[in-house]
């Protein structure tokens, strides 16, 4: 059986999700987070009434429960219930008493760690269980790269009692070989590591193995956002269109929080707004239609991922202007949808004769929006994801 | 990128240049944003929606510049808000970036401007 992670593009990347009897490397780069991920996919085991077994040597059990509720995920009732299990391999190093129902008494003990693991897996046999081990550096830095040798038995465990393993490592300063182990030793290797476009810095995942293959890599940015979790992320998508189109209003309308600068009803500075979408998380900016102000939309055009081209369908002669300001942000090129704004006018040209008129490729989406009743909208906004993210390829 | 001879990577390098900066004398809050508007580092308090401050930073600096370069009179080196309960001051920060902090209304400009250009110079060295 397969488990969707609930993240998107993750779920995406994947096939589908999780497979039963799989096991799964969070591999992060050295100041990247991985954790929020593993507790992301233990909320969304527990909320589906499957348990987790939680191995634990970097911090208490209550660590755990406190910084997932943080983001949203009450988890301590799963503990009371028994479906969420810790085996604790933390406590007993700071000399605090565990009351879960694995502990490691001695966690310099290889044996007992390895003797209290296998006895937990045996006891959640065949139930789908979620097996976290938070985390695998942490063995390593304690035991050595014997560590890595046992994890081909712990992995052929996984696979006969029917759990989902997902182990977290992340990338010290190992040695060279045995990172290039590690990294062949799971089905699946989902990689989360800083990326630097310019000067903007953000964190990404890829898939870089799957069901012990090699796969394309796709790199798909995100942040972690307070509550909800990992959240894929579009830094920029530019709003722009000739004045008066309604991109002020598009801005608004698909913005969860958004601020303007405007006088009298004309933005004259920058409308910004923040999107969030079925674990999509965007901000929007909206750009002046004015032609005076096309300095400052030259300046915001760049590191845009994506560009809504807003236009008012009852003005055909601001169509060049716009396809004008296209030029002028210098985004032409990237994955771009119009909206064929005001439907609801008697003089509306249609989407498709405004595309007609625009001389437009035909790969390029011209949805029919009317903004001020929201309509139409977010179709076209999951359109442009898809267009960004390469979705259904 | 190149980074300077320190293993920390750039981001945490600027998170503590930021950090450092606003434990000087009355600031409070400060970032770091590209000219086109996006946050790169930031070390604020929590209600601030740091991602639209970025924004309608670069967009004031982008303006100002824009009016300087209009009149033909050189390049507009920094703007400054005095507000009734904050002080902001943003500077260039190199070709693509922008040093921003706020401070109490109280703190004299002369010493806010002294302690953000030695902020800008390390800025500048992270991304040398």
């Amino acid at each position: 059986m397969k488990f969707p992670t609930t993240i998107p593009l993750l779920d995406d990347m994947l096939n589908g999700g999780l497979k039963t009897g799989s096991s799964t490397l969070i591999w992060c780069s050295p100041f990247t987070e991985g954790t929020t991920l593993i507790y992301q996919l233990c909320a969304s085991w527990l909320s589906r009434e499957l348990p987790v077994l939680y191995f634990i040597n970097t911090k208490t059990p209550e660590i755990v429960l406190e910084d997932s509720y943080q983001y949203g995920w009450s988890l301590s009732r799963y503990r009371e219930e028994g479906l969420l299990c810790f085996i604790d391999s933390y406590s007993a190093a700071i000399g605090v008493e565990s009351k879960e129902r694995y502990v490691i008494n001695d966690p310099e003990d290889q044996k007992e760690i390895v003797d209290v693991t296998y006895n937990a897996i045996r006891d959640f046999r065949a139930r789908n269980c979620l097996f976290v081990v938070d985390s695998l550096s942490t063995l390593i830095d304690r035991f050595g790269e014997y560590v890595v040798d046992l994890l081909p038995e712990l992995n052929r465990s996984i696979f006969l009692y029917d759990l989902v393993g997902v182990y977290l490592f992340t990338e010290w300063n190992y040695d060279p070989k045995l990172k290039e182990k590690i990294s062949n030793i799971c089905d699946n290797l989902v990689s989360i590591i800083p990326v630097e476009r310019q000067v903007a810095i953000s964190d990404v995942f890829t898939v870089k193995r799957r069901d012990g293959k090699s796969v394309e890599e796709r790199i798909v940015p995100f942040k972690y956002v307070k509550p909800g979790g990992m959240r894929i992320y579009v830094p920029k998508i530019l709003v722009t269109g000739p004045y008066n189109a309604g991109k002020t209003t598009v801005v608004h309308a698909l913005s969860t929080r958004a601020v303007s600068v405007d006088r009298k009803g004309t933005t004259v500075a920058l409308d910004f707004g923040h999107l969030e979408y079925k674990g999509f998380s965007a901000d929007l900016f909206g750009t002046i239609g004015q032609q005076r102000f096309d300095p400052i939309l030259e300046q915001l055009g760049g590191e845009t991922l994506g560009v809504i081209l807003v236009v008012d369908s009852t003005k055909p002669e601001t169509f060049s202007r716009a396809l004008e300001m296209l030029r002028k942000a210098k985004v032409y090129g990237l994955p771009l949808v119009v909206f064929a704004n005001k439907q609801d006018l008697p003089r509306a040209l249609p989407p498709e004769e405004v595309k007609e008129r625009m001389r437009l490729p035909p790969e390029i989406p011209v949805v029919g929006t009317v903004a001020t009743e929201k309509k139409n909208l977010l179709n076209g906004v999951e359109t442009l994801l898809s267009l960004i993210f390469g979705m259904g390829k | 990128m190149e980074m300077a001879s320190t293993s920390a990577t750039p981001r945490e390098l600027l998170k503590e240049i930021l950090s450092e900066l606003n434990r000087g004398a009355g600031i409070q809050s400060s970032a770091i944003v590209s000219r086109d508007g996006l946050l790169v580092a930031s070390v604020m308090s929590e209600d601030v929606d740091a991602e639209a401050f970025a924004a309608m930073t670069a967009t004031m600096l982008g303006a100002a510049e824009t009016a300087f370069s209009e009149l033909k009179k050189g390049v507009a080196e920094r703007v400054i808000v005095e507000g009734s309960r904050a002080k902001i001051v943003a500077v260039g920060a190199g070709k693509d970036l922008i040093l921003v902090c706020m401070s109490d209304p109280s703190v004299q400009l002369g010493l806010i401007l002294h302690q953000i250009r030695r902020s800008v110079e390390k800025v500048k060295k992270v991304f040398a």
